[in-house]
């Protein structure tokens, strides 16, 4: 955590949602984002993806991903959770209490994703 | 009761696989059997030449007690056996799921409602 004597240092919700979009694009089995892939949002359409809700110094985090298949779902999805754990908390120092990953589609390998990218506002079942 | 989702939930946090995954894992598994007509309409490609949808894959998936129950709709390819088709498209079916889901397939019901003719396999496929 910062020194308090050289003032505050704020983080904000946005940067914890950027790391973490970052964080599952390093996961091989991820569909829609990869680096590369035309559909690889980052910023704001990382939102469609990726929501985060920082509570003091606990951040809880969901991801919503489309997966590949052949990619065994749990694992893709375990990495993924572990991957956003510690670079969020790596970059930020801040305590993620949660990963929560929701495997909401599957594709063939190559399959283009942003075609489908408007279902992706009405942000899943989301309570 | 039918689920719409598998939730898993450890210290980490919660990992869920929508049905429509489960549904997708089944489609795929039973295009890749051969001697199964594919939909023209998958790919955006020219629907309805061999009557739209009707020629492809159609699933319903039922998830309950973590355990789902898969129903498919194909499609044979004139020539085929049309029981040894749908064999093949229950084994795939249920080890594709089992092994990429992590699921435990109850049962899988195959319905043959069409035979079509042989396809070219270059139909506005991605």
């Amino acid at each position: 955590m910062p020194d308090a004597d050289k003032g505050n240092v704020g983080i904000s919700r946005d940067v914890v949602t950027s790391i973490a979009g970052i964080a599952i694009s390093e996961i091989d089995g991820i569909a829609n984002l990869r680096p590369g892939d035309t559909a690889f949002r980052r910023g704001e359409g990382m939102k469609r993806h990726v929501d985060t809700n920082v509570d003091g110094d606990a951040v809880t985090v969901t991801a919503r991903l489309t997966v590949i298949y052949g990619f065994p779902i749990l694992k893709v999805a375990r990495q993924v959770q572990e991957r956003i754990k510690s670079e969020i908390e790596r970059m930020t120092g801040l305590q993620v209490r949660a990963v929560n990953v929701d495997v909401q589609k599957l594709v063939r390998d190559g399959e283009r994703t942003e075609e489908k990218g408007d279902e992706w506002d009405e942000g899943g079942e989301q309570g | 009761m039918a689920e719409k989702r598998i939730e898993i939930t450890d210290e980490t946090g919660r990992v869920t696989i929508a049905d429509e995954v489960i549904a997708s894992i089944a489609r795929i598994a039973a295009e890749r059997v051969t001697g199964i007509s594919r939909s023209a309409g998958t790919a955006g490609g020219i629907k309805g030449i061999f009557g739209g949808d009707d020629a492809g894959v159609s699933v319903k998936t039922e998830l309950a007690n973590e355990q789902a129950r898969v129903e498919l709709r194909i499609a044979v390819e004139y020539g085929y056996a049309v029981h040894a088709v749908a064999g093949s498209v229950q084994e795939n079916v249920q080890k594709d799921i089992e092994k990429l889901a992590g699921v435990t397939v109850s049962s899988v019901d195959v319905y043959v409602k069409k035979v079509v003719p042989p396809q070219t396999h270059e139909a506005g496929r991605a």
